[in-house]
């Protein structure tokens, strides 16, 4: 009998028509037709897990997967997961307390787009994190599975949700002390600002990333910005935007800008 | 340490680039669609009045429009320097593109009259730019590899005008001493070794690093360009002007530059953290094989190994259309939808969901142009060297169809230009 714990992989082999129907909770879920990505990402997503990448509760997809699959013997729906609360949660002190330098920045939104299989590039990167490293993920969905795959070896997770479509996940070494010492000296002295990585981001995100932060930005807070280069392009719309900035490079190859809005002391 | 410099302040005009850019492209299509209406000039000798305009639009209209919009976004990022005057590079635009359609014009229809004249714009279209482009640099703090190559770039499109000039003059007064062909072939070096190549090797290496997400090169392979560029480009021309013994000597380190080239572009290739390739990147990557092949052709001619126009045609196909013309076109299919998505798109973000430059573009379009350009152009080298006007005309047809394939995906992209110009004023002429 299907159930919450059912995984996709099993139920798309014989039920591939259900892609369609899982396609009209999360179009994303549409890259499945992909017979790479379907192989690879299918068997590590449970119904209650795609349930709730699409934000529906888990018995309202199973019931309707039961009746797709015609399941004679489907019991009564299951209670399962309730439909995710989107409000967000708070940062947790260990990942807030952990600078922007230390954590790994991966982007694969473009990557699932155009039908490329992430999971090998997110493990690799997880591999080649060091220790007291983060790692920043960010997909076109919420990464359900991978809260699992990566608990396991001792990642705790925190989910933002940028937009529908666009969400960061932060997996961390969880509150057992594994930040390293320099992570709390950064975040004392990080009172009043907030900063950003966007070094190894190809153009136009380490912008969008900035003025999103920007858009955040509380009064009296500055946001330092970590960039691989000046950003030509970037300057303009903060002066549009009534920020005022300064550059600075702190060591070679390596562009500070701090941004403050325009008037703040 | 910290080494604070004053912020440029401002950002170059988006649509600045686009114009040149639009008009390069839209050259290269015509360019491609006359190929297959010229394969009987294309199977005899290169000395053609159609063929050498057909040369021009490619050299002038394609590459060095494409090279000077580029060079106005370009600039400010990869050496962070404002350009000097945006006003100028609009008139220049204006004078150089009456200029190259007044060249090929002339070219083409065999009238040596008004040559001059049209040649003289181009020539200007040329000063106004290395003026902008120079005073643009003026303080230039820190002179990279990339400064550097830019810098002889500009040194070798300014001789290149002057002796495109004086080839005009020539075509009425007949003053220039020695043979014709090999001040031809040296006019066409000047061109490719002086002023593009080192352009393309100089961006390169710092903007295909920037959209594989790899380290910058170093290392030799960087002096080996540096200097075998600035050592060999010399030496080809006074060779074929004057001293025909310079000849391999150049070659040999024009050859090693271009070695060196290829290898870094190999090194940002697999030290890469973008797993996926987009076509604009492909094309990037598969362009030095063609500069590989066009290096064994020149070394070959330069040695005397072989010869005659077969053997030039091809060298002149592989280079020209192989390998610049696949890079340029690469680059285009990053250039373009960053600049559409920045004079669009960059206003709205942070404050509501803005696509992603993939979300612009038109995938499969690119991936025809990509192999139709690809392969065309190899099999136009093989057509053009076997002399056949049948198969120059059928590959030729293949490169049109991967030119027309180019100009629509860059037509996808900026289409998205259309409602934003109606509704708003220009995002890149900002504040001061």
């Amino acid at each position: 009998m299907i159930s919450g714990d059912t995984t996709l992989g099993g139920l798309l082999d014989a039920h591939p028509e259900l892609i369609d129907v899982l396609a009209t909770y999360h179009t994303h879920f549409k890259q499945l037709r992909n017979r790479l990505l379907r192989r690879v990402m299918a068997p590590r997503i449970t119904v209650a897990q795609a349930a709730r990448i699409a934000g529906v509760p888990a018995a309202e997809l199973l019931a309707v997967i039961r009746r797709t699959v015609g399941d004679a013997d489907a019991g009564p729906p299951e209670a399962g997961e309730p439909a995710r609360a989107l409000a967000a949660a708070p940062k947790p002190a260990a990942l807030a307390a952990l600078p922007v330098s230390m954590q790994v920045h991966v982007d694969v939104r473009d990557d699932i787009k155009k039908g490329v299989e992430p999971f090998a590039r997110i493990m690799a990167a997880v591999k080649s994190l060091d220790a007291g490293q983060a790692l920043s993920l960010r997909t076109p969905f919420e990464p359900v599975p991978l809260y699992d795959v990566l608990g396991k070896r001792g990642f705790a997770h925190w989910t933002l949700r940028r937009a529908d479509d666009d969400w960061s996940v932060w997996f961390y070494r969880g509150e057992g002390g594994t930040a390293p010492e320099g992570a709390a000296t950064a975040a004392t002295a990080g009172a009043g600002r907030r900063s950003i990585d966007v070094r190894g981001l190809e153009p136009p995100q380490p912008m969008v990333l900035v003025l999103h932060e920007l858009e955040r930005l509380g009064v009296g807070e500055r946001l330092e910005v970590i960039h691989d280069r000046r950003p030509i392009f970037l300057y303009p719309l903060l002066a549009e935007r009534g920020f005022a900035h300064t550059t600075d490079e702190p060591q070679p190859g390596v562009v500070r800008i701090v941004i403050e809005k325009r008037g703040a002391a | 340490m910290s080494t604070p410099r004053p912020d440029p302040g401002r950002a170059p005009s988006a649509t600045l680039p686009l114009r040149d850019l639009v008009f390069a492209a839209v050259t290269f299509f015509l360019a491609a669609a006359a190929i297959p209406v010229l394969a009987g000039e294309l199977a005899g000798h290169y000395y053609h009045p159609r063929l050498v305009a057909l040369t021009h639009a490619v050299t002038l209209g394609w590459i060095t429009l494409t090279i000077m919009g580029a060079t106005y976004q370009l600039v400010p990022i990869v050496l962070e320097r404002p350009i000097w005057s945006e006003r100028a590079a609009r008139w220049q635009f204006l004078v150089l593109a009456a200029g190259v359609t007044g060249t090929v014009g002339h070219l083409a229809l065999g009238r040596r009259a008004g040559l001059l004249w049209v040649a003289g714009l181009v020539a200007l279209g040329v000063a106004l730019h290395l003026m902008n482009v120079g005073l643009s640099l003026r303080g230039l703090a820190r002179w990279t590899f990339t400064a550097r190559l830019l810098a002889l770039g500009l040194a070798g499109l300014g001789l290149t005008a002057v002796f495109g000039l004086v080839l005009a003059a020539d075509r009425v007064w007949k003053f220039l001493p020695g043979a014709f062909f090999p001040t031809l072939h040296a006019h066409f070096h000047l061109a490719l070794l002086g002023w593009v190549m080192p352009v393309v090797l100089g961006i390169a290496a710092r903007v295909y690093p920037m959209f594989m997400l790899a380290a910058e090169p170093a290392g030799w392979p960087g002096r080996v360009q540096l200097w075998g560029l600035t050592a060999g480009a010399p030496l080809v021309v006074s060779g074929l002007l004057a001293l025909p013994g310079l000849v391999p000597v150049g070659a040999l380190a024009v050859g090693a530059a271009a070695c060196g080239h290829a290898f870094w572009v190999l090194e940002i290739a697999r030290a890469r953290r973008r797993p996926a390739l987009d076509w604009g990147l492909r094309l990037v990557l598969w362009a030095p094989g063609f500069l590989l092949l066009a290096t064994a052709l020149g070394l070959t001619l330069a040695f005397d190994l072989a010869g005659g126009p077969r053997w030039a045609l091809a060298y002149a196909v592989v280079s020209l259309g192989g390998w610049v013309s696949l890079t340029i076109a690469g680059m285009m299919f990053k250039i373009v939808p960053f600049l559409v998505w920045y004079r669009v798109f960059a206003p709205r973000a942070g404050r509501e969901p803005v696509p992603t430059l993939t979300e612009l573009t038109w995938p499969a379009a690119e991936g025809a142009a990509a192999w139709l350009l690809g392969g065309g152009i190899l099999a136009l080298a093989v057509a053009v060297l076997r002399g056949d006007a049948t198969w120059i005309r059928a590959s030729g047809g293949v490169v049109t169809l991967g030119a027309l394939a180019f100009l629509a995906s860059l037509a996808r992209v900026l289409q998205h230009l259309a409602p934003c110009a109606a509704r708003r004023r220009p995002v890149g002429i900002a504040a001061p």
